[in-house]
């Protein structure tokens, strides 16, 4: 039996009026985040991905509880985990290259004759084209930077992607974003994305699950056609964004 | 005093503190920790110093007409006057002053503008995700650099300033421009270049610190605009501080 990538039970989010809530993403679930702007979603991403803490309630990633983790072993889980914050989280004065390879050489202190093919190689796997390494992150084109931002995301192979963008899925042109779905399928990749319709286009509607999150706390979870008939009039009007 | 500002003096502490406990730890170091540290202070003594190289000696050289151009109208020609006056002006005040504002100007703001774009760009955040401690990838090297390029562009303007006062050769007649020369740098010993040095030490650190703290705190385009002055006026006021407990110590 597989255990949870994530788990959060009781969770009070660090924000005002949060209420306890509970979360649970098992390998190859894709969960979609959304709710009103101010309701939590970034919030819940960095909790997520270990950047702050909860005020209270449990939190397990990868089945350690982050409470009782240390700065080194969270490092170790979070190598297991892709992230892309709203933002694309790129060193504007650097170029693909060096954000590229910067955990490589940090941590492993791999030398640029190991480094540079396995960059190529991402690059190829995911449909870019070498020269881009060269480029100046600042001189991107937004579209670049996002794609940029889901390959650095990607390059660690994670088992669980964090997607905090609203553009990762509507700015992936089609053949990118075909080759994405697929690869979340053979590697068994959860991925959690913030509320973008565009993943309709890339999964089928059954195998996305959908958290909406109002005032801090997960107020309702299932899929897009069972939320349709949720109580909560709030909780229907955000479903029904979607197609 | 206000709630900000014993926040900015915190910030800055644990900045500094931060620096002096990785450096110290360097040993356990990775080796590509290493890199990026040897890599980033060399991008940063280059911007600093060696790009600001010819601006050095241009202000060196400017200083020291400016010191002979009053000294000669006023009908001085005593050399050991004019070591006394290069000394205790010049190389004890006005050489470490200028070379500090210099390099807030051109290097410190450029520091601001660069981590405040990598966090209106969740950059910092993201290198926090891939385990890398931000001041030790952004602010050591900062710190590093700055602090060395402070020593080597005050002597750069030190020795403008002694070759500016060679002009004082053409002002008066019977002296060679080798004995003004001569005079300018004769009281200049190792003690006082030490502890000169030492001020300029402090002034690399503070700098680099301040600046790097307002690129921190600014998250958009609007933080941007009011933090890069505030950072200026920051840095320049510590300077000022420091030059003055330094005026102390040597003269009170």
């Amino acid at each position: 039996m597989d255990k949870p990538l994530f788990q959060m039970s009781g969770a009070i989010l660090p924000m005002a009026e949060s209420t306890p809530c509970d979360l649970t993403v098992w390998p190859g679930q894709v969960w979609v985040i959304t709710g009103p702007s101010g309701s939590g979603k970034t919030t819940l991403f960095k909790v997520m991905a270990g950047i702050i803490q909860l005020l209270r309630g449990k939190i397990h990633l990868f089945d350690r509880d982050l409470r009782y983790t240390s700065p080194a072993q969270l490092l170790k889980l979070r190598r297991r985990l892709g992230v892309m914050l709203e933002k694309d989280g790129l060193i504007p004065t650097w170029t693909v290259h060096e954000c590229l390879e910067l955990p490589w050489r940090y941590h492993d202190g791999m030398t640029p004759e190991r480094v540079d093919p396995k960059l190529i190689q991402i690059m190829e796997d995911h449909g870019e084209e070498p020269e881009l390494l060269g480029r100046v992150v600042a001189t991107l084109p937004l579209e670049q930077h996002i794609r940029v931002g889901l390959l650095r995301a990607l390059q660690m192979e994670p088992e669980l992607l964090l997607l905090d963008n609203d553009l990762v899925c509507s700015l992936l042109p089609r053949y990118l974003q075909v080759s994405f779905a697929r690869r979340l399928q053979e590697k068994q990749c959860a991925l959690v994305v913030r509320a973008i319709p565009g993943i309709y286009s890339i999964l089928p509607a059954e195998r996305v699950q959908v958290a909406v999150i109002l005032k801090g706390a997960v107020a309702a979870t299932g899929t897009r056609d069972s939320l349709r008939h949720h109580p909560d009039p709030l909780v229907r009007k955000f479903v029904e964004r979607f197609p | 005093m206000n709630r900000d500002s014993f926040q900015g003096a915190s910030h800055y502490l644990y900045l500094v503190g931060n620096a002096l406990i990785s450096l110290f730890s360097w040993f356990s170091w990775s080796s590509g920790r290493r890199y990026y540290l040897l890599t980033h202070t060399t991008q940063q003594i280059y911007f600093t110093a060696i790009q600001s190289f010819r601006l050095a000696l241009l202000i060196g050289l400017a200083l020291g007409l400016l010191v002979v151009l009053p000294f000669s109208s006023l009908g001085f020609t005593d050399l050991h006057m004019l070591s006394i006056l290069m000394q205790k002006v010049l190389f004890h005040q006005i050489v470490p002053f200028i070379t500090a504002v210099v390099v807030i100007g051109r290097s410190g703001t450029s520091i601001t503008s660069e981590i405040s774009s990598m966090q209106s760009q969740q950059a910092i955040e993201g290198l926090l995700i891939v385990g890398i401690d931000p001041h030790q990838l952004l602010v050591l090297p900062r710190m590093l650099g700055m602090t060395l390029s402070m020593l080597l562009l005050a002597i750069w303007m030190m020795v403008g300033a002694i070759a500016g006062t060679g002009f004082l050769a053409l002002l008066v007649d019977g002296v060679s421009v080798t004995q003004v020369w001569r005079a300018s740098a004769n009281l200049i010993t190792v003690g006082e270049l030490a502890l000169t040095a030492l001020m300029m030490v402090w002034f690399g650190v503070s700098i680099a610190s301040i600046q790097c703290y307002y690129g921190f705190l600014s998250r958009n385009a609007l933080e941007i605009s009011r933090n890069l002055p505030r950072a200026f006026v920051r840095s320049f006021l510590s300077c000022l501080l420091i030059i003055l407990l330094f005026s102390l110590v040597r003269y009170g």
